[in-house]
């Protein structure tokens, strides 16, 4: 009786030594982190590209052909309007284009073969976080964040500082000179564009900028406003501009100024090291480690300022690093929308008409797109996402989703009768879990031993279910 | 084969318990919650965390003040509109129902109240406020679990914060949890005790040990919360805020060992259109608030409701109907046996809004720091001999403390 737990200690220690030396680099470290988890598509890529060209096509998506995944978006007509359609086709029920956005956003992560650019998407929405900002969403995820995510940072940062999506969700459609009068009443600027400017989306708080510095640069931005009709949804307004001289931390801005002004302290904040240093920074957290690598944050912050912010450059600093290529330590929780789309790919569902299910479990989890409570965005930190009821939901999803995947004919490769070492090992390989400690198999061998009271197909579905609970699989 | 399975699961079984873990017992629910045990009597603290910056000259509008009405022309309070609390100050109209409880002593209001630290950025604020700890960004615990950490509680339901992540303000080494509502962890059968032993065996052997802590946490909430009653008398309003406090309330009713809680309220931020936005917030606060002190019923004595921003706004509106971010502002102190019915201010002094009184000539100055508040909770409330051991860096001084209780 005291023996079996020991014998099944031997065949956990066994099973995972197995994955190593097993022909080939295992995909799914570099799958974890540059795509939503490995698919079957993108593992074979690898394997037949290399790590270093795959990251390389990754790089530049153009170059990837995602037609099949474009096809499904063709059940989502609004997601592909422009600004101007999307306006002038204004429904009725204005929730359809952001229902339309997060369900897209649900299948781009799980289907997209440019799998890096909707990370990037998504890492950089949430650095330039909005809300509430209606039907100008889908055009500033789009033209604002996706179109600029491997160009250069300035260009994001202007085509933001643009976006009637901002304006309206950090009042910059308020900031107006001091001592305007309109209809009778005395308007003037508003701080809040210009505070997150500088504390979250460039140089951050304890970079040495003042309360001085907010108000310089708030009153650089006034005039700079909102007007649907116009392509990109911009209007500069020159009698809301305050044209009296600024300074704005090193940055002196004569008198006389109109847009430009706006345009100028973008270019000093984008150029500025402690930009670059942030940004690096906040890259290296979501691509390698909660704790980065301070020499990596520095070879990024480099190529960050000798290219002058080129974000694609940056990248290819993180990516092609040691630091990354080395299989880094898990030490990252998965954020609920990379736990769901990789758990997606891992039992290959095919989303049809059940999103909804989904969005509910994004929501459950805490981190319904497009609805972060404040400008930070969604926390890249684990502890946020370790609460006891995001926890309970995590385990409860995965475990619905191995049942919604073999109640859709989901192959485990076995027939749920055979010795508890075999069904785990063919489990294992079915959902391309090659990186199983010995201290996650055996509980898993055990729970599969008692499973054996059960029919085979509740075995197989309970032992995968199980085997998406363990931190491998919830940690990238 | 399948004796074989029986005899596994068994031994399985033996094993734990000769480890002497708890495991199984941890999901029974009458094992952990003890329900014979009578419902505390220990106090309680529920902080509320009004995030965005709440606007104190709205919610307690100083009429006295000759320079209030010339600095906001359009987002000013009428004296015909507010509810008159003594002449000098009145409350915005939304907080009618705070009323009565300011009229019978159980609710005190503290004006000019915040951070001596300048920053205007809401999150540095909310996390000095919710460490107690300025400008020290190398401390990561809350005040509330370095006072939980004083006291001999065991159990994780010592502090709970309601809301998809724990406040800051139970961060820290003693057991805490987060729960985003009772309603919707109920977990039910899939907590069967073959997955939990797996879950446990599984996340016990990963080198990040906040995964077993967490499952720990979730463990000891199921269990928990499934024998927490949910049943009121009381009527609540029917917003996320008030179902949260409603929770509140129940777990404050059950013998299951609460002692501090926290609950946000967001939407402060009225940088534009501040009167159409702070009628409906400060609505949901006071609506809630009170149907939330008619539940606590007998629990009312023992429990203080502590209702804080990070700071307030500027004195003036700015262009847009708001007002960008400020200063000093205004906090509630509900219940818990206060002295109320009065708005405390530093040695009963209102500093004034006129140019020459406003921090950096624009805002509401803070004449009370709200470390002396924490202080004097802690010490004459929570029974804490020196406020100073929890509040770091801050030598607390029982004649600098606003008198709550005096």
């Amino acid at each position: 009786m005291r023996r079996a737990p020991f014998l099944l200690a031997a065949i956990a220690l066994a099973l995972s030594a197995s994955c190593i030396g097993q022909g080939g680099r295992d995909p799914r470290p570099l799958l974890d982190r540059i795509a939503y988890g490995p698919s079957p598509e993108d593992s074979l890529r690898i394997r037949e590209l290399g790590a270093r060209a795959f990251i390389e096509e990754q790089l530049h998506p153009e170059s990837i052909d995602d037609s099949a995944f474009e096809a499904r978006l063709a059940s989502y007509p609004t997601v592909g309007m422009s600004l101007t359609d999307v306006v002038s086709n204004q429904m009725s029920t204005p929730d359809v284009p952001l229902l339309e956005l997060m369900d897209a956003k649900i299948l781009r992560a799980a289907y997209s073969k440019r799998q890096l650019e909707a990370i990037l998407t998504d890492f950089w929405f949430n650095h330039f976080s909005v809300r509430d900002a209606g039907i100008t969403l889908g055009s500033y995820e789009r033209d604002v964040i996706r179109a600029h995510v491997f160009g250069r940072f300035e260009d994001m940062l202007v085509a933001v500082a643009r976006s009637p999506a901002m304006a309206i969700y950090l009042n910059n459609m308020e900031n107006v000179r001091d001592g305007l009068v309109i209809n009778g009443v005395e308007r003037g600027i508003n701080e809040n564009y210009g505070r997150e400017l500088l504390e979250l989306h460039t140089v951050g708080l304890g970079s040495g900028y003042t309360q001085q510095d907010v108000i310089a640069l708030a009153r650089c931005f006034t005039g700079w406003n909102v007007d649907l009709a116009a392509p990109d949804g911009f209007a500069y307004i020159d009698w809301l501009h305050d044209k009296d001289p600024k300074q704005v931390m090193g940055l002196a801005i004569g008198a006389n100024g109109a847009e430009d002004d706006g345009r100028r302290a973008l270019a000093y904040l984008a150029a500025h090291p402690s930009t670059a240093a942030q940004i690096a920074r906040k890259l290296v957290r979501r691509f390698v480690d909660e704790n980065p690598p301070a020499a990596l944050v520095d070879a990024a912050t480099d190529t960050f300022l000798r290219t002058g912010g080129d974000l694609r450059e940056v990248m290819r600093t993180i990516l092609l690093s040691d630091d990354f290529l080395a299989r880094p330590p898990r030490t990252k929780l998965k954020r609920p929308l990379v736990l769901i789309a990789s758990t997606i790919r891992a039992l290959r569902l095919e989303i049809r008409d059940d999103v909804e299910f989904y969005r509910s479990y994004l929501w459950l989890l805490g981190e319904l797109p497009y609805y972060a409570g404040d400008p930070r965005g969604y926390s890249e930190n684990s502890a946020q996402w370790l609460a006891p009821g995001a926890l309970l939901s995590r385990l409860e999803f995965v475990r619905v989703a191995a049942e919604r995947a073999t109640a859709a004919g989901l192959d485990l490769g076995v027939s749920g009768s055979e010795a508890s070492s075999e069904l785990v090992g063919r489990i294992k390989t079915q959902l391309a879990l090659s990186n199983l400690s010995s201290g996650t198999l055996q509980p898993i061998l055990e729970y599969a031993e008692w499973l054996g009271l059960f029919p085979p197909d509740t075995r197989a579905l309970e032992t995968a279910g199980l085997m998406l609970s363990s931190p491998e699989f919830q940690y990238h | 084969m399948r004796d074989q399975h029986r005899r596994l699961r068994f031994s399985r079984r033996e094993f734990l318990r000769g480890a002497g873990t708890t495991l199984v017992a941890l999901v029974v629910p009458s094992v952990w919650a003890r329900p014979g045990r009578a419902a505390g009597t220990d106090p309680v603290v529920v902080s509320i965390f009004l995030r965005g910056a709440a606007d104190g000259l709205s919610l307690v509008v100083p009429h006295g003040d000759p320079d209030y009405a010339a600095l906001r022309p359009t987002i000013k309070l009428s004296p015909g509109t507010t509810l008159d609390i003594g002449g000098f100050y009145a409350l915005h109209p939304s907080l009618a129902p705070l009323q009565p409880l300011y009229q019978n002593g159980s609710l005190a209001i503290l004006h000019a109240v915040g951070s001596p630290d300048p920053t205007r950025s809401h999150f540095a604020a909310q996390d000095t406020i919710e460490t107690a700890a300025l400008g020290a960004h190398g401390i990561a615990t809350g005040w509330l679990n370095r006072y939980l950490a004083t006291q001999s509680v065991t159990g994780s339901f010592a502090g709970v914060s309601i809301g998809s992540s724990k406040a800051l303000a139970l961060a820290g080494s003693a057991e805490t949890i987060s729960l985003v509502s009772l309603d919707t962890f109920q977990p039910g059968a899939f907590l069967s005790a073959e997955r939990v032993v797996a879950w446990q065996a599984i996340f016990d052997a990963w080198p990040d040990q906040r995964l077993s802590q967490a499952s720990d946490e979730m463990l000891a909430a199921a269990a928990v919360v499934s024998s927490v009653s949910r049943e009121t008398s009381v009527t609540y309003p029917d917003t996320d805020f008030a179902r949260s406090l409603r929770d509140v309330a129940a777990l404050i009713k059950s013998p299951v060992g609460v002692r501090a809680l926290t609950v946000d309220l967001n939407g402060f931020d009225h940088h534009t259109n501040a009167n159409a936005q702070m009628p409906l917030v400060a609505g949901t606060l006071a609506d809630a608030l009170a149907a939330f002190q008619q539940d606590l019923g007998t629990h009312a004595s023992r429990t203080l409701t502590l209702v804080m921003t990070e700071f307030g706004r500027t004195a003036a509106e700015n262009g847009g109907g708001g007002a960008d971010h400020g200063h000093g502002s205004v906090m509630f102190a509900l219940g818990g046996g206060v002295h109320g019915g009065r708005v405390l201010t530093k040695n009963g002094q209102w500093p004034g809004l006129a140019p020459e009184n406003l921090f950096e000539g624009r805002d509401l100055a803070v004449t009370t720091d709200f470390r002396d508040v924490f202080a004097e909770i802690l010490r004459r409330h929570l029974g804490v001999a020196d406020p100073s051991l929890i509040l770091p860096g801050f030598a607390a001084d029982p004649v600098r403390e606003p008198g709550l209780w005096t």
